[in-house]
């Protein structure tokens, strides 16, 4: 169904840009960092510069302002919300207007603002990484960068292969169930009148035929792996093996400059 | 002394192999029997088959006539309850061949969506050679060899998403291709398939024929079949008939009938035709051969 | 009474970049006691003309007439239309849920207010219609066969008793056999005045069961009339991702070439006109 193949492969806008280029280890380790950063960061003035390094990187890879701007889109409503707690609710001397026995400080709304922003700029710099890499580029870090604990009998590569199979089903399982609903709407099943009880029951059509498909569908397909000669991971070569050189060096290096940089402006404010 | 695979470094051992057996892979059967575990059902009841490296045969047969199981024995995704299943000489009940055999005998099932494993065209493809253990500048060799094949090469960076159902099986074909097979099984391979997308893929899987590969196609549509050499009728888990191709095809048809089957129309034709004297015996019931001796002899 | 569809048009993904057309301008009325077969291609939007028959979809423009009632009117009449149009999608077997065959065909009645005999008189009904022996009634409907579930989940839109059957791709995967037994099946809805709309990629089957075909190409309408009629004009209009019966192409090619005199899709009939035609040479 064309509805939902937009979705299809999650946000990845496949190009050849420098940074779809990067080893997807690095992208996670940048981006894991930043999350850590982004919330370290108070000053507006860091904050300029976080927005300035997301319009650079977006810019470099080709992502499309509207498309970065739009990927917030589902996460307003919590960034509005938490806002608004903070508003009313921080406490402090200067009170601006109150409903009710809600007051309103100023150094609330400053509070407000700033926690909302740095959630904005949280969820851009993680969509840019999702902009960037395809979700098995995605998974391949993943197994890679938990690979150390496979040792100590962490599970990395089943994982990676889980995360990698769940990501390939989202679209068929979406359109597969759209078509189950459809079809016992059409014998006259009611999803939206009567009680939550009712409505929680009348999803039983649904769910059972759902569950049997996705059981029979695992069957097949792990046939269908082990005749591709799957055995797990061991012996596994990739097509695109992670190479982690000096583009990926030179990226982590202006990280680590731009994060001394935040982290200085976040003092002097 | 350890033997001399053990001796060579995994992916030096597969690429020798799979130089040695571009031939085709022979399949044999003896005495097959199989009941499912779970519920003691027997499904196969002594079946003895051979087919010869390069062939094709037609494995056909109503639904729920086990001739799916049977296919399953070929690539050791089941195991004989009773009896022997052989690929290339290799008992597939010896767990120390499965392996190799996997990687002789490739299986295409019937629906697309129930055999691709990733989200990108290209990266599907490579699943099965990234499991080979082969380099990596191999399994990209390997990858455009069979998206050209297939004729999906410029679609190698599309979402699996994006592909219509025809596409989708094709991607699930080239997946396979890319282990380079000694035989190819098809389990109902297009019956999701319109009759357009059906046409192609023949045409790809008549094209892997032509380069040596064995085929063994499960199916119950005989116009997918006139192109194979040899058919053989499973019922109620037994070998109900089997002869050439041709000799199947112009069988009565109150006697195919019988066995659940139709008889295709450009048979019908043929037979008539060739009853009249307008066509040599020796064309087949397709459609390409019978315009191009129709319009030369008319 | 008749299901009319007058000028449907629908558009996925309106006004964005992936936006694409799925059926354009189409029209078009399927009489009660007719066999009407819509051909397309995948991805012809034939699927998506399903859903707009029942009320599935939302209405972008143009209309969906059922017995005089519109669709997307009045919302109370939705009911009633779904009532009237039974919809049996593809692989209808996916959607069995119930825990014994009698408890599966009576979702369906059960959802329309029917109950005690009434409802008992419509699922032995459908049974029968089907070919389903009663004593299927108390199994479970995961251990039957592929086919046998195929017919349970035909029944269970059946025991609704609609006046219009629309049903996409029923003969998907379906062996010789299975489809002997759903040609009769259409043909005994038809004859007894139901209106059998039935979807498919297949000419050759549609120009063998069918009164009358509409081919449908991009979500538009190619051709509409008797199967005769359609395998007249088949050779004159070029449609994508069609593809001809053999046999009838075959004819066509021979007539152009001016062997033979007349087309036909039948190959007896074929072998005959090539017969007399070499014998006159």
């Amino acid at each position: 169904m064309p509805l939902i193949r937009g979705m299809a492969l999650g946000q990845y806008i496949p190009a050849d840009t420098p940074i779809h280029r990067l080893d997807p280890r690095s992208k996670l380790l940048i981006t894991v960092l930043s999350m850590v950063l982004i919330f370290l960061t108070k000053s507006f003035p860091a904050m300029a510069m976080w927005a300035a390094l997301i319009f650079i990187v977006a810019k470099v890879s080709k992502i499309p302002a509207s498309s970065l701007l739009r990927s917030a889109g589902p996460i307003l409503i919590l960034i509005i919300f938490t806002s608004l707690l903070h508003v009313f609710f921080t406490g402090g001397e200067t009170v601006i207007f109150s409903i009710g026995p809600l007051r309103a400080s100023a150094e609330g709304t400053i509070t407000a603002f700033r926690t909302g922003l740095r959630l904005f700029l949280l969820v851009l710099f993680t969509a840019l990484l999702t902009f960037t890499t395809s979700p098995s580029e995605l998974s391949d870090g993943l197994e890679a960068a938990l690979g150390p604990l496979s040792r100590f009998g962490f599970p990395a590569h089943e994982v990676a292969m889980m995360m990698t199979i769940a990501l390939r089903f989202i679209p068929t399982l979406f359109e597969e169930t759209e078509r189950i609903i459809n079809a016992q709407v059409s014998r006259g099943a009611d999803f939206e009148s009567g009680g939550l009880l009712k409505r929680a029951k009348a999803y039983i059509p649904v769910l059972i035929p759902l569950f049997v498909l996705v059981f029979k569908r695992a069957d097949t397909l792990a046939s269908a792996m082990e005749t591709r000669c799957y055995r797990g991971g061991k012996g596994r070569v990739r097509m695109y093996p992670l190479t982690w050189g000096s583009a990926e060096n030179r990226a982590v290096l202006c990280f680590a400059l731009f994060s001394a940089v935040v982290l200085l402006l976040n003092r002097l404010a | 002394m350890a033997p001399v695979s053990a001796m060579l470094p995994r992916w030096r051992l597969y690429s020798w192999s799979i130089s040695l057996m571009s031939s085709g892979t022979t399949l044999c059967l003896e005495g097959a029997e199989f009941q499912y575990p779970e519920t003691g059902k027997k499904v196969l009841k002594g079946i003895d088959l051979e087919i010869r490296a390069g062939e094709w045969v037609a494995l056909l047969g109503p639904n729920g006539s086990g001739k799916s199981t049977l296919l399953k024995l070929f690539n050791a995704l089941l195991i004989p309850s009773q009896g022997r299943c052989f690929v290339d000489g290799m008992d597939t009940k010896d767990q120390a061949n499965t392996e190799i055999i996997r990687s002789k005998v490739s299986m295409v099932f019937q629906n697309p969506e129930d055999q691709i494993v990733a989200s990108v065209v290209e990266e599907d493809t490579a699943f099965g050679p990234e499991n080979l253990g082969l380099s990596s500048e191999e399994i990209r060799t390997r990858v455009k060899e069979a998206l050209m094949g297939t004729g999906l090469w410029e679609k190698r960076k599309h979402a699996v998403s994006s592909l219509s159902g025809g596409q989708k099986q094709r991607l699930a074909l080239a997946g396979v291709l890319a282990i380079r097979p000694g035989a190819l099984l098809l389990d109902e391979a297009m019956s999701m398939l319109d009759p357009a997308s059906r046409r192609s893929f023949l045409d790809l899987v008549r094209k892997e024929h032509d380069s040596g590969r064995t085929v063994v196609q499960v199916t119950h549509r005989l116009d997918e079949t006139v192109l194979s050499d040899r058919t053989v009728v499973v019922a109620d888990g037994k070998i109900q008939w089997q002869g050439s191709t041709e000799g199947f095809l112009s069988l009565e048809e109150s006697r195919l009938r019988e066995m659940g089957f139709a008889k295709p129309p450009l048979a019908v034709l043929r037979e008539e035709l060739v009853k009249n004297g307008i066509l040599p015996p020796s064309t087949k019931p397709d459609i390409s051969e019978i315009r191009g001796k129709l319009c030369l002899s008319l | 009474m008749s299901l009319s569809v007058a000028d449907l048009s629908y558009t996925y993904n309106m006004g964005l970049p992936t936006e694409a057309a799925a059926l354009k301008n189409i029209s078009f009325e399927a009489e009660k006691g007719e066999i009407f077969s819509i051909v397309g291609h995948t991805g012809s939007g034939k699927s998506t003309l399903a859903m707009h028959l029942n009320g599935l979809m939302v209405l972008q423009s143009g209309e969906v007439i059922v017995d005089g009632i519109r669709v997307g009117g009045n919302p109370s009449d939705l009911r009633r239309i779904r009532q009237a149009v039974g919809l049996v999608f593809q692989y209808p077997e996916q959607q069995i849920f119930a825990e014994t065959v009698r408890e599966e065909i009576s979702f369906g009645p059960s959802n329309w207010g029917l109950s005690g005999d009434a409802l008992e008189e419509r699922v032995c009904a459908a049974m029968d219609l089907i070919g389903l022996d009663r004593s299927f009634a108390q199994a479970n409907p995961f251990m039957l066969s592929g086919g046998e579930k195929r017919r349970v989940a035909i029944a269970s839109v059946l025991a609704s008793d609609p006046d219009y059957l629309v049903l996409d791709e029923p003969s998907a995967g379906l062996d010789y056999n299975g489809l002997c037994e759903l040609t009769s099946l259409l043909r005994k809805m038809s004859e007894k005045g139901k209106c059998v709309i039935h979807i498919t990629h297949d000419l050759e089957l549609a120009l063998e069961i069918s009164d009358r075909i509409m081919i449908i190409s991009d979500g538009a309408v190619a051709a509409i009339g008797s199967p005769s009629e359609i395998s007249g004009i088949l050779s004159d209009i070029d449609i994508k991702g069609l593809i001809l019966p053999d046999i009838l192409s075959l004819s066509y090619e021979l007539k152009k070439r001016g062997r033979i005199d007349k087309i036909t899709s039948d190959p007896s009939e074929l072998a005959e006109e090539i017969r007399t035609a070499s014998s006159c040479r």
